[in-house]
């Protein structure tokens, strides 16, 4: 008797577990995420999939007062490591004994692409929940992100059902194929990360140290430029004017947004470095250049190649 | 099958057992495929004491398949180069930093593959193990394939960018590492607070030297 009343008592549980799962709906779970994806400390194994080739590197981070710790190291080829403290982060190439010093301002290391909740879901893209299944060994929650159209990706996200953090992402192309993939092998959630863990594996004293190479100077503008044709959704989000090394006069850069991808147009007097290639550069990277009214107009962007073709043909100086 | 190929490595599979995931692995190009991500996670995750019995297995397909297997072991794996990738002195730091950019980088496109010998083609189409093999392009090859340096500038840009709105990781990052100027400058030893100075080394002259050369 006491048998059967503690397996109803477990199964009662599950299905309470699971109704409330169930009951969050998808814009709470991407809130749920971007909490976890800035609070949570971890180590694992991550294994990048990109054209059919992967890779893969174990990943360590803690937060500490609100400061980023990292320590990312390559399984594979010459052990590149990148150690990151806050916005300092250095890459060190062991086998050439060097490191080169470089300052990241975002906020997430890991991952490319995720949505937000922010995200105006329903204009250009629905949010889904679709399934529950299991990936390094935990539940996860699947949500999909599917565009109204072919001018966007797709993206998948697994999150996990306990914390909500994303296991796996994928970004998919309008046929269905998948353009790239991220997914931890195993990891160890809230792990208690220690300082040591996150040192370089190397004596940096005898390597060679690199500066941030130089960052071209950018001044916002009110720019004349404007595209009389954008896909829907996209919109105008940031203009500036760029000295760019290579170039006598300054480029004005233009940069599209639906809230999700992002298109950079770039509007440059023609000069001896003009004869850009237009089309693929490759994975879910595309350009496309043209010439309009005496200049040269290159788009590009993780968009469709339909997308940077569209927006850079409908460039007008007004 | 999973459970088949770590037993197989373990050496705990018996001689039939093993003769059937061999026969299996020859049939099925799918199964090749769905072993060698299944070698990634492995090699991951337990390190590279796996790589011998990886090897072994990928000889021992090879060789059912007919396929000469003598001059497998010296064709390196292998980094992608990117078309960025800088000629010369680029050359070196773009091989260390395309190992972890391996799949990243074919946001740039990757050059063909160059295979040392002749006898590796057909192996390398039937290999198991998810790294292809090809050894690193010759500098005119890399040359070749090099985009407008306006183009290199303008993606390096729109990275930056569209990180400060939200997108671009890591990944990213190691594709502007793998655009940037072969030709860096050793940093200040003021300028860089590590606690150390930098080293001459074999850089003093601005240059990273390519250990190959």
């Amino acid at each position: 008797m006491h048998v059967l009343r503690g397996t109803l008592v477990s199964l009662l549980t599950l299905i309470a577990i699971s109704a409330n799962a169930q009951s969050v709906t998808p814009n709470e779970w991407l809130e749920r995420m971007s909490s976890a994806v800035t609070t949570l400390d971890f180590e694992g194994t991550v294994i990048r999939r990109r054209d059919g080739q992967s890779s893969a590197m174990k990943v360590t981070r803690r937060i500490v007062d609100g400061v980023v710790q990292e320590k990312l190291v390559s399984q594979e080829g010459n052990g590149l490591e990148i150690v990151r403290n806050g916005t300092e982060v250095y890459c060190i190439l062991p086998d050439k004994r060097s490191v080169l010093v470089e300052q990241w301002d975002d906020g997430l290391t890991l991952f490319s692409t995720l949505p937000s909740s922010q995200l105006e879901f329903g204009s250009e893209y629905d949010l889904l929940l679709v399934r529950e299944e299991r990936v390094a060994g935990r539940r996860a929650m699947l949500l999909a992100v599917r565009p109204h159209d072919g001018y966007r990706y797709g993206h998948k996200v697994w999150l996990d059902r306990e914390t909500a953090f994303p296991l796996r992402t994928e970004l998919v192309g309008g046929d269905g194929a998948l353009l790239e993939q991220l997914k931890f092998a195993d990891i160890d959630l809230d792990a208690d990360i220690s300082a040591d863990a996150l040192k370089p594996s190397f004596d940096l004293q005898e390597f060679t140290w690199y500066p941030e190479s130089t960052r071209a100077d950018a001044a916002t503008i009110d720019s004349n430029w404007r595209s009389d044709d954008l896909p829907a959704g996209f919109r105008l989000v940031s203009a500036s004017e760029e000295a760019l090394e290579g170039s006598d006069s300054p480029v004005v850069h233009l940069m599209y947004s639906d809230g999700l991808a992002s298109v950079s147009v770039f509007v440059a007097e023609p000069g001896d470095d003009q004869n850009l290639p237009g089309g693929l550069l490759g994975g879910p990277s595309n350009m496309h250049s043209v010439e309009s009214d005496g200049y040269l107009v290159t788009a590009m962007g993780e968009v469709p190649p339909a997308t940077v073709r569209r927006i850079a043909v409908s460039m007008r100086r007004q | 099958m999973r459970e088949q190929i770590s037993a197989y490595v373990d050496g705990e599979l018996s001689d039939n057992e093993s003769e059937l995931l061999l026969r299996r692995l020859c049939q099925d190009a799918d199964l090749r495929s769905v072993v060698a991500e299944y070698m990634t996670v492995a090699r991951a995750v337990r390190g590279d004491s796996y790589s011998l019995q990886i090897e072994d297995l990928r000889v021992r397909v090879a060789a059912e398949l007919g396929e000469d297997t003598g001059t497998s072991t010296v064709v390196e794996a292998p980094p992608v180069v990117s078309k960025f990738m800088r000629p010369v002195a680029g050359v070196g730091i773009a091989a260390a930093v395309a190992v972890m950019a391996l799949v990243l980088l074919q946001q740039v496109g990757p050059v063909d593959p160059v295979v040392t010998t002749a006898t590796n083609n057909d192996l390398a189409a039937i290999a198991i193990d998810d790294v292809p093999l090809y050894t690193e392009p010759t500098v005119d090859q890399v040359s070749g394939n090099r985009p407008s340096g306006m183009l290199t500038r303008y993606y390096q840009q729109h990275n930056e960018r569209a990180a400060d709105i939200g997108g671009s990781g890591i990944l990213t990052r190691l594709v502007e590492l793998e655009l940037r100027d072969g030709q860096l400058v050793p940093a200040d030893a003021v300028a860089v607070d590590v606690g150390t100075e930098a080293e001459d080394g074999d850089a003093d002259d601005g240059t990273v030297v390519n250990d190959e050369e």
